[in-house]
Protein backbone atom coordinates (compact mmCIF):
# COMPACT_ATOMS: atom_id res chain seq x y z
CA UNK A 1 0.00 0.00 0.00
CA UNK A 2 3.05 2.61 1.01
CA UNK A 3 4.28 1.51 -2.79
CA UNK A 4 0.91 2.64 -4.15
CA UNK A 5 1.11 6.05 -1.76
CA UNK A 6 4.19 6.62 -3.32
CA UNK A 7 3.42 6.41 -7.09
CA UNK A 8 0.01 8.21 -6.46
CA UNK A 9 2.09 11.21 -5.07
CA UNK A 10 4.47 10.49 -7.75
CA UNK A 11 2.00 11.13 -10.10
CA UNK A 12 0.78 14.08 -8.58
CA UNK A 13 3.98 15.81 -8.41
CA UNK A 14 5.05 15.00 -11.96
CA UNK A 15 1.79 16.68 -13.19
CA UNK A 16 2.16 19.64 -11.02
CA UNK A 17 3.49 22.41 -12.91
CA UNK A 18 6.86 23.95 -11.24
CA UNK A 19 5.38 27.42 -12.04
CA UNK A 20 2.83 27.09 -8.87
CA UNK A 21 5.85 28.34 -6.94
CA UNK A 22 8.01 30.63 -7.87
CA UNK A 23 11.77 29.93 -8.41
CA UNK A 24 15.10 31.97 -7.33
CA UNK A 25 18.73 30.40 -8.48
CA UNK A 26 20.73 31.57 -5.74
CA UNK A 27 23.64 30.23 -7.18
CA UNK A 28 24.52 31.28 -11.20
CA UNK A 29 28.09 31.46 -12.47
CA UNK A 30 29.18 34.07 -15.22
CA UNK A 31 31.79 32.35 -16.99
CA UNK A 32 35.19 34.57 -16.60
CA UNK A 33 36.19 33.24 -20.45
CA UNK A 34 38.62 35.25 -22.49
CA UNK A 35 35.80 37.10 -24.04
CA UNK A 36 34.54 38.31 -20.84
CA UNK A 37 38.20 39.20 -19.75
CA UNK A 38 38.68 41.29 -22.71
CA UNK A 39 35.61 43.10 -21.76
CA UNK A 40 36.27 43.54 -17.99
CA UNK A 41 39.58 44.48 -19.28
CA UNK A 42 38.80 47.54 -20.89
CA UNK A 43 37.22 49.05 -17.03
CA UNK A 44 41.03 48.41 -15.77
CA UNK A 45 44.23 50.66 -16.37
CA UNK A 46 47.73 49.97 -16.92
CA UNK A 47 49.38 48.04 -16.21
CA UNK A 48 46.96 45.76 -15.10
CA UNK A 49 44.44 45.75 -17.39
CA UNK A 50 47.33 43.80 -19.36
CA UNK A 51 47.44 41.29 -17.39
CA UNK A 52 43.71 40.75 -17.55
CA UNK A 53 43.54 41.23 -21.39
CA UNK A 54 44.05 37.76 -23.02
CA UNK A 55 44.90 39.74 -26.45
CA UNK A 56 47.79 40.81 -23.85
CA UNK A 57 48.70 38.27 -21.32
CA UNK A 58 49.14 34.77 -21.79
CA UNK A 59 49.24 33.11 -18.46
CA UNK A 60 47.20 34.97 -16.74
CA UNK A 61 45.82 33.34 -13.48
CA UNK A 62 47.84 30.46 -11.47
CA UNK A 63 46.85 27.33 -12.85
CA UNK A 64 43.75 25.38 -10.86
CA UNK A 65 46.37 22.55 -10.88
CA UNK A 66 43.68 19.80 -11.16
CA UNK A 67 43.49 17.41 -14.12
CA UNK A 68 40.15 18.17 -13.86
CA UNK A 69 38.91 17.31 -17.76
CA UNK A 70 39.16 13.78 -17.28
CA UNK A 71 40.65 12.50 -20.65
CA UNK A 72 40.36 15.49 -22.46
CA UNK A 73 36.61 14.69 -22.71
CA UNK A 74 34.84 16.52 -20.31
CA UNK A 75 34.71 19.96 -19.04
CA UNK A 76 33.42 21.26 -15.54
CA UNK A 77 31.28 24.19 -17.75
CA UNK A 78 28.14 22.45 -19.24
CA UNK A 79 28.19 25.65 -21.07
CA UNK A 80 29.03 29.64 -20.89
CA UNK A 81 27.55 32.33 -19.20
CA UNK A 82 28.67 35.56 -20.92
CA UNK A 83 25.72 37.55 -21.90
CA UNK A 84 21.86 38.08 -20.37
CA UNK A 85 20.56 35.70 -22.89
CA UNK A 86 23.16 32.99 -21.66
CA UNK A 87 20.75 32.95 -18.17
CA UNK A 88 17.33 33.61 -19.70
CA UNK A 89 16.98 31.60 -22.07
CA UNK A 90 18.48 28.31 -20.30
CA UNK A 91 17.18 29.22 -16.88
CA UNK A 92 14.06 31.33 -17.18
CA UNK A 93 12.84 30.16 -20.43
CA UNK A 94 13.67 26.53 -20.06
CA UNK A 95 13.75 25.46 -16.32
CA UNK A 96 11.40 27.90 -14.89
CA UNK A 97 13.15 29.88 -13.19
CA UNK A 98 12.37 33.56 -12.32
CA UNK A 99 14.68 35.18 -10.75
CA UNK A 100 18.72 34.71 -10.80
CA UNK A 101 21.29 35.73 -8.43
CA UNK A 102 24.58 35.84 -10.43
CA UNK A 103 28.21 35.98 -9.23
CA UNK A 104 31.87 35.35 -10.49
CA UNK A 105 34.24 33.00 -8.96
CA UNK A 106 36.25 35.37 -8.03
CA UNK A 107 40.25 36.06 -9.23
CA UNK A 108 40.63 38.84 -6.43
CA UNK A 109 42.12 36.34 -4.09
CA UNK A 110 43.45 34.09 -6.38
CA UNK A 111 46.04 35.79 -8.25
CA UNK A 112 49.60 36.82 -6.89
CA UNK A 113 49.39 40.94 -6.78
CA UNK A 114 46.95 42.48 -4.58
CA UNK A 115 46.76 45.23 -6.51
CA UNK A 116 45.19 43.81 -9.53
CA UNK A 117 43.53 42.02 -7.56
CA UNK A 118 41.31 44.72 -5.80
CA UNK A 119 41.47 46.37 -9.28
CA UNK A 120 40.09 43.12 -11.42
CA UNK A 121 37.39 43.15 -8.34
CA UNK A 122 36.35 45.93 -9.25
CA UNK A 123 36.15 46.32 -13.02
CA UNK A 124 34.27 42.78 -12.89
CA UNK A 125 31.57 44.33 -10.64
CA UNK A 126 31.38 47.59 -13.35
CA UNK A 127 31.09 44.99 -16.26
CA UNK A 128 28.27 42.30 -14.43
CA UNK A 129 26.45 46.19 -13.88
CA UNK A 130 26.36 47.70 -16.84
CA UNK A 131 26.16 43.76 -19.48
CA UNK A 132 24.34 41.41 -17.04
CA UNK A 133 22.54 43.06 -13.97
CA UNK A 134 21.02 46.38 -16.08
CA UNK A 135 19.75 44.33 -18.76
CA UNK A 136 16.86 42.73 -16.91
CA UNK A 137 14.53 43.01 -13.99
CA UNK A 138 14.84 39.61 -12.88
CA UNK A 139 18.80 39.34 -13.18
CA UNK A 140 20.86 40.07 -9.75
CA UNK A 141 23.82 39.74 -8.49
CA UNK A 142 26.52 39.90 -6.07
CA UNK A 143 29.33 42.44 -5.63
CA UNK A 144 32.40 40.32 -5.93
CA UNK A 145 34.90 40.77 -2.96
CA UNK A 146 38.92 40.44 -2.48
CA UNK A 147 38.92 39.53 1.21
CA UNK A 148 42.85 39.83 1.22
CA UNK A 149 41.74 43.44 1.60
CA UNK A 150 38.85 43.78 3.88
CA UNK A 151 39.29 47.82 3.68
CA UNK A 152 39.03 47.86 0.01
CA UNK A 153 35.91 45.12 0.38
CA UNK A 154 34.15 47.59 2.33
CA UNK A 155 34.99 50.38 0.05
CA UNK A 156 33.43 48.53 -2.68
CA UNK A 157 30.61 47.69 -0.66
CA UNK A 158 30.14 51.31 0.19
CA UNK A 159 30.61 52.03 -3.87
CA UNK A 160 27.79 49.64 -5.09
CA UNK A 161 25.45 49.32 -2.55
CA UNK A 162 23.01 51.44 -3.73
CA UNK A 163 22.70 49.54 -6.81
CA UNK A 164 19.48 47.98 -6.43
CA UNK A 165 20.37 44.67 -9.02
CA UNK A 166 23.27 44.14 -6.77
CA UNK A 167 21.86 42.08 -3.25
CA UNK A 168 25.02 40.87 -1.43
CA UNK A 169 28.22 40.79 -1.25
CA UNK A 170 30.75 37.64 -2.63
CA UNK A 171 33.83 35.94 -0.89
CA UNK A 172 35.16 33.05 -2.68
CA UNK A 173 36.33 30.52 -0.46
CA UNK A 174 39.63 28.07 -0.60
CA UNK A 175 41.28 30.69 -2.52
CA UNK A 176 45.25 31.06 -1.90
CA UNK A 177 44.27 34.68 0.10
CA UNK A 178 40.67 34.75 1.23
CA UNK A 179 41.10 34.62 4.99
CA UNK A 180 39.11 32.50 7.47
CA UNK A 181 35.74 33.75 6.94
CA UNK A 182 35.42 34.51 10.66
CA UNK A 183 38.77 36.52 10.74
CA UNK A 184 38.39 39.50 12.88
CA UNK A 185 40.09 41.35 9.92
CA UNK A 186 36.90 40.86 7.56
CA UNK A 187 34.87 42.83 10.11
CA UNK A 188 35.13 45.94 8.83
CA UNK A 189 33.51 44.15 6.01
CA UNK A 190 30.81 43.00 7.76
CA UNK A 191 30.06 46.14 9.56
CA UNK A 192 29.58 47.61 5.65
CA UNK A 193 27.06 45.02 4.72
CA UNK A 194 25.47 45.14 7.82
CA UNK A 195 25.10 48.95 7.16
CA UNK A 196 23.24 48.74 3.76
CA UNK A 197 21.40 45.97 4.89
CA UNK A 198 23.09 43.21 2.67
CA UNK A 199 23.79 39.37 3.14
CA UNK A 200 27.54 37.52 3.03
CA UNK A 201 27.58 35.19 0.38
CA UNK A 202 30.48 32.43 0.28
CA UNK A 203 30.65 30.35 -2.88
CA UNK A 204 33.79 27.29 -2.39
CA UNK A 205 36.05 26.46 -4.34
CA UNK A 206 37.99 23.18 -4.37
CA UNK A 207 40.35 24.21 -1.62
CA UNK A 208 43.57 22.32 -2.90
CA UNK A 209 45.28 25.07 -2.83
CA UNK A 210 44.87 25.38 1.31
CA UNK A 211 44.67 22.06 1.37
CA UNK A 212 47.55 20.31 -0.47
CA UNK A 213 46.65 16.63 1.02
CA UNK A 214 43.48 16.80 -1.61
CA UNK A 215 45.64 16.53 -4.69
CA UNK A 216 46.81 13.45 -2.74
CA UNK A 217 43.24 11.69 -3.80
CA UNK A 218 43.76 11.50 -7.10
CA UNK A 219 40.11 10.86 -8.56
CA UNK A 220 38.40 14.19 -9.43
CA UNK A 221 35.73 12.52 -7.21
CA UNK A 222 37.34 12.47 -4.57
CA UNK A 223 38.14 15.93 -4.48
CA UNK A 224 35.16 17.13 -5.39
CA UNK A 225 32.95 14.92 -3.09
CA UNK A 226 35.80 16.25 -0.38
CA UNK A 227 37.13 19.90 -1.44
CA UNK A 228 33.78 21.73 -1.27
CA UNK A 229 31.99 20.48 1.57
CA UNK A 230 34.99 20.81 3.38
CA UNK A 231 35.49 24.69 2.66
CA UNK A 232 31.85 25.28 3.41
CA UNK A 233 32.38 23.38 6.55
CA UNK A 234 35.18 25.76 6.90
CA UNK A 235 33.92 28.84 6.61
CA UNK A 236 30.15 27.79 8.88
CA UNK A 237 32.69 26.45 11.46
CA UNK A 238 34.68 30.23 11.69
CA UNK A 239 32.09 32.42 11.28
CA UNK A 240 29.99 30.88 14.07
CA UNK A 241 33.06 30.04 16.40
CA UNK A 242 34.52 33.62 15.88
CA UNK A 243 31.64 34.87 16.89
CA UNK A 244 30.86 36.88 13.83
CA UNK A 245 26.92 36.52 14.14
CA UNK A 246 26.80 37.83 17.93
CA UNK A 247 29.07 40.91 16.42
CA UNK A 248 26.39 41.75 13.53
CA UNK A 249 23.15 40.36 14.74
CA UNK A 250 21.50 41.88 11.68
CA UNK A 251 23.79 40.05 9.00
CA UNK A 252 22.50 36.96 7.46
CA UNK A 253 25.00 34.48 5.18
CA UNK A 254 24.34 32.05 2.76
CA UNK A 255 26.66 29.17 1.91
CA UNK A 256 26.86 28.08 -1.21
CA UNK A 257 28.07 24.71 -3.54
CA UNK A 258 28.68 23.32 0.17
CA UNK A 259 25.89 20.39 -0.11
CA UNK A 260 23.80 20.52 2.16
CA UNK A 261 24.05 16.51 3.45
CA UNK A 262 26.87 17.30 6.08
CA UNK A 263 24.67 20.50 7.67
CA UNK A 264 22.63 18.63 10.53
CA UNK A 265 25.45 16.57 11.83
CA UNK A 266 27.40 19.94 11.45
CA UNK A 267 25.41 21.61 14.13
CA UNK A 268 25.24 19.17 16.49
CA UNK A 269 29.36 18.64 16.28
CA UNK A 270 29.80 22.35 16.76
CA UNK A 271 26.78 22.42 19.54
CA UNK A 272 28.91 19.98 21.13
CA UNK A 273 32.63 21.55 20.59
CA UNK A 274 30.75 24.89 22.22
CA UNK A 275 29.86 22.99 25.61
CA UNK A 276 33.67 21.85 25.77
CA UNK A 277 35.35 24.88 24.44
CA UNK A 278 33.08 27.24 26.06
CA UNK A 279 36.06 29.60 27.76
CA UNK A 280 37.70 29.73 24.16
CA UNK A 281 34.35 30.85 22.71
CA UNK A 282 33.45 33.76 25.32
CA UNK A 283 31.82 35.56 22.92
CA UNK A 284 29.22 33.41 22.13
CA UNK A 285 25.73 33.72 23.77
CA UNK A 286 23.86 30.92 22.15
CA UNK A 287 24.69 27.50 21.09
CA UNK A 288 25.82 27.24 17.30
CA UNK A 289 22.74 25.46 16.29
CA UNK A 290 21.03 28.67 17.43
CA UNK A 291 23.28 30.99 14.99
CA UNK A 292 23.00 29.11 12.16
CA UNK A 293 19.33 28.58 12.62
CA UNK A 294 18.96 32.84 12.91
CA UNK A 295 21.33 33.56 10.34
CA UNK A 296 22.61 31.17 8.15
CA UNK A 297 21.52 30.28 5.14
CA UNK A 298 22.44 26.87 2.74
CA UNK A 299 22.65 26.43 -1.44
CA UNK A 300 20.88 23.09 -2.24
CA UNK A 301 23.25 22.00 -4.42
CA UNK A 302 24.67 19.86 -5.13
CA UNK A 303 21.62 17.70 -3.94
CA UNK A 304 22.80 14.94 -2.05
CA UNK A 305 21.58 11.57 -3.12
CA UNK A 306 20.77 8.70 -0.75
CA UNK A 307 19.21 5.60 -2.46
CA UNK A 308 16.25 5.86 0.04
CA UNK A 309 14.85 9.26 -0.76
CA UNK A 310 13.03 8.76 2.93
CA UNK A 311 16.60 10.04 4.05
CA UNK A 312 16.40 13.33 1.73
CA UNK A 313 12.91 14.04 3.57
CA UNK A 314 15.18 14.24 6.96
CA UNK A 315 17.59 16.02 6.23
CA UNK A 316 15.61 18.72 4.99
CA UNK A 317 13.42 18.30 8.17
CA UNK A 318 16.69 18.31 10.17
CA UNK A 319 17.88 21.67 8.33
CA UNK A 320 14.44 23.15 8.18
CA UNK A 321 12.97 24.66 5.38
CA UNK A 322 13.93 28.43 6.91
CA UNK A 323 17.29 27.68 6.38
CA UNK A 324 17.78 26.16 2.43
CA UNK A 325 17.93 28.27 -0.44
CA UNK A 326 17.77 26.73 -4.22
CA UNK A 327 20.27 27.25 -6.48
CA UNK A 328 21.06 25.58 -10.03
CA UNK A 329 24.87 26.06 -10.14
CA UNK A 330 23.91 26.68 -13.88
CA UNK A 331 26.45 26.60 -16.21
CA UNK A 332 28.59 24.25 -14.11
CA UNK A 333 28.32 20.23 -14.86
CA UNK A 334 26.76 19.30 -11.69
CA UNK A 335 23.95 21.84 -11.62
CA UNK A 336 20.55 20.93 -10.15
CA UNK A 337 17.46 21.10 -12.06
CA UNK A 338 14.76 22.67 -9.68
CA UNK A 339 12.23 19.92 -10.78
CA UNK A 340 15.00 17.55 -8.80
CA UNK A 341 14.77 19.86 -6.05
CA UNK A 342 11.13 20.14 -5.99
CA UNK A 343 10.43 16.48 -5.87
CA UNK A 344 12.10 16.59 -2.36
CA UNK A 345 9.68 19.10 -1.16
CA UNK A 346 6.23 17.51 -2.12
CA UNK A 347 5.91 16.21 1.43
CA UNK A 348 6.36 19.25 2.62
CA UNK A 349 3.68 22.22 3.30
CA UNK A 350 3.37 24.70 0.55
CA UNK A 351 4.60 27.41 2.47
CA UNK A 352 7.63 25.27 3.18
CA UNK A 353 8.42 24.59 -0.47
CA UNK A 354 7.83 27.95 -1.66
CA UNK A 355 10.01 28.98 1.13
CA UNK A 356 12.59 26.55 -0.64
CA UNK A 357 12.07 27.55 -3.49
CA UNK A 358 12.13 31.20 -3.70
CA UNK A 359 11.04 32.87 -1.15
CA UNK A 360 13.95 32.38 1.58
CA UNK A 361 16.21 34.13 -1.01
CA UNK A 362 13.57 36.79 -1.86
CA UNK A 363 13.37 37.74 1.81
CA UNK A 364 17.23 37.53 2.17
CA UNK A 365 18.44 39.33 -1.02
CA UNK A 366 15.36 41.55 -0.89
CA UNK A 367 14.56 40.82 -3.92
CA UNK A 368 11.86 43.70 -5.69
CA UNK B 1 13.48 17.70 54.83
CA UNK B 2 16.82 16.30 56.68
CA UNK B 3 19.28 18.17 58.51
CA UNK B 4 22.89 16.10 58.11
CA UNK B 5 26.28 17.35 60.44
CA UNK B 6 28.52 16.41 57.82
CA UNK B 7 31.83 18.16 58.78
CA UNK B 8 33.49 20.45 61.03
CA UNK B 9 33.77 23.89 59.79
CA UNK B 10 37.57 24.10 60.38
CA UNK B 11 37.38 21.40 57.44
CA UNK B 12 35.96 24.10 54.81
CA UNK B 13 36.91 27.44 56.38
CA UNK B 14 38.79 28.71 53.60
CA UNK B 15 37.41 29.64 50.22
CA UNK B 16 38.17 27.14 47.97
CA UNK B 17 37.98 24.36 50.56
CA UNK B 18 35.28 21.65 49.35
CA UNK B 19 33.91 18.65 50.84
CA UNK B 20 32.70 15.39 49.33
CA UNK B 21 29.96 13.60 51.52
CA UNK B 22 27.90 10.81 50.60
CA UNK B 23 24.59 10.22 52.16
CA UNK B 24 22.52 7.29 51.82
CA UNK B 25 23.53 6.62 47.73
CA UNK B 26 23.67 10.64 46.76
CA UNK B 27 27.35 11.79 46.71
CA UNK B 28 27.40 15.67 47.35
CA UNK B 29 30.22 18.21 46.69
CA UNK B 30 30.01 21.36 48.96
CA UNK B 31 32.26 24.05 48.46
CA UNK B 32 33.29 27.27 49.68
CA UNK B 33 33.31 30.06 47.39
CA UNK B 34 34.14 33.53 48.62
CA UNK B 35 32.94 32.65 51.60
CA UNK B 36 29.41 31.29 50.77
CA UNK B 37 28.44 27.74 50.68
CA UNK B 38 26.80 25.86 48.01
CA UNK B 39 26.32 21.86 47.88
CA UNK B 40 25.73 20.02 44.62
CA UNK B 41 25.49 16.76 43.66
CA UNK B 42 28.11 15.14 42.24
CA UNK B 43 26.50 14.62 38.83
CA UNK B 44 26.85 16.55 35.46
CA UNK B 45 23.69 16.28 33.10
CA UNK B 46 25.88 16.00 30.36
CA UNK B 47 27.23 12.03 30.75
CA UNK B 48 26.78 11.41 33.97
CA UNK B 49 30.34 12.50 34.81
CA UNK B 50 31.82 13.60 38.59
CA UNK B 51 31.34 16.96 38.41
CA UNK B 52 31.99 18.10 41.97
CA UNK B 53 35.56 15.60 41.84
CA UNK B 54 36.21 18.54 39.09
CA UNK B 55 38.91 21.98 39.20
CA UNK B 56 37.37 25.17 40.53
CA UNK B 57 38.17 27.96 38.03
CA UNK B 58 37.36 30.97 36.43
CA UNK B 59 36.61 31.94 32.99
CA UNK B 60 36.69 34.20 29.98
CA UNK B 61 33.92 36.82 29.25
CA UNK B 62 34.18 38.89 26.29
CA UNK B 63 32.70 41.93 25.42
CA UNK B 64 32.85 43.55 21.41
CA UNK B 65 32.83 46.99 20.45
CA UNK B 66 30.88 47.49 17.52
CA UNK B 67 32.54 51.13 17.16
CA UNK B 68 36.12 49.92 17.19
CA UNK B 69 35.76 46.23 15.81
CA UNK B 70 37.68 44.58 18.82
CA UNK B 71 37.05 42.26 21.14
CA UNK B 72 38.37 42.16 24.77
CA UNK B 73 38.61 39.02 27.12
CA UNK B 74 38.38 39.23 30.56
CA UNK B 75 39.22 36.59 33.31
CA UNK B 76 35.60 36.69 35.77
CA UNK B 77 34.09 34.32 37.97
CA UNK B 78 37.80 33.00 39.82
CA UNK B 79 36.94 30.44 42.05
CA UNK B 80 33.36 30.12 40.54
CA UNK B 81 33.52 27.80 37.98
CA UNK B 82 33.62 23.82 38.63
CA UNK B 83 34.71 22.27 35.57
CA UNK B 84 33.77 18.87 35.20
CA UNK B 85 36.40 16.49 34.64
CA UNK B 86 35.01 14.64 32.17
CA UNK B 87 34.08 16.51 29.42
CA UNK B 88 34.95 20.33 30.85
CA UNK B 89 31.70 21.76 30.64
CA UNK B 90 31.77 24.87 33.01
CA UNK B 91 29.13 24.95 35.96
CA UNK B 92 28.91 28.46 38.00
CA UNK B 93 28.29 27.56 41.30
CA UNK B 94 26.80 31.24 42.47
CA UNK B 95 24.21 31.37 39.48
CA UNK B 96 23.32 27.73 39.40
CA UNK B 97 23.96 27.52 35.68
CA UNK B 98 25.90 25.93 32.96
CA UNK B 99 27.53 28.73 31.73
CA UNK B 100 27.03 27.30 27.35
CA UNK B 101 23.80 26.92 28.36
CA UNK B 102 22.02 28.77 31.36
CA UNK B 103 18.82 26.60 31.32
CA UNK B 104 20.50 23.70 32.43
CA UNK B 105 20.71 23.49 35.81
CA UNK B 106 21.27 21.51 39.00
CA UNK B 107 19.07 20.54 42.49
CA UNK B 108 21.33 22.55 45.12
CA UNK B 109 21.17 21.85 48.87
CA UNK B 110 21.27 24.44 51.62
CA UNK B 111 24.27 24.38 53.84
CA UNK B 112 24.30 26.32 56.93
CA UNK B 113 27.66 26.65 59.67
CA UNK B 114 25.93 26.54 63.99
CA UNK B 115 28.57 25.59 66.06
CA UNK B 116 31.17 24.89 64.24
CA UNK B 117 29.65 22.02 62.43
CA UNK B 118 28.64 22.07 58.68
CA UNK B 119 25.03 21.01 58.12
CA UNK B 120 23.71 19.67 54.95
CA UNK B 121 19.84 20.28 54.42
CA UNK B 122 18.19 17.65 52.13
Amino acid sequence: MAQSEDMARFLEAAARPLQSSQVVDADVHITYNSEVRRQVATYMEKPYRDYVNPDTSKDAYPSHGWPKSLGGTRSFQITDVTSPEDVIEPLFDGFGVDSAILNLLSPGDAVIKTERGLQETRAINDWMLDTMLDAHDDLYGLIILAGRDPDHAAEEIDRLADEDSFVGAFFTLGQEFMPPAGDPKLDVVYQALERHDLPAVYHITGLHRKAPVLRELEKVSAWHATGPAWAAQLALTSLVLQGVPEKFPDLEFVLLEGGIGWVPGWLGRLNREYSQWRSELPLLEKSPEQYIRESMYFGTQPLPEFEDPEHMRNTIEMIGADSLMFATDHPHYDFDHPRAMDKFLQHFEDDERERVLAGNARDVFDLG
Amino acid sequence: MSEHVVADAGEISTPGDRLMVTIGSRQIGIFNVNGEYYAYPNWCPHQDGPLCAGPVDGTTDAVYDRETLTETETWVKDGEILRCPWHSWEFDMVENEFLHDSDITLPSFPVRIEDDDVILIL
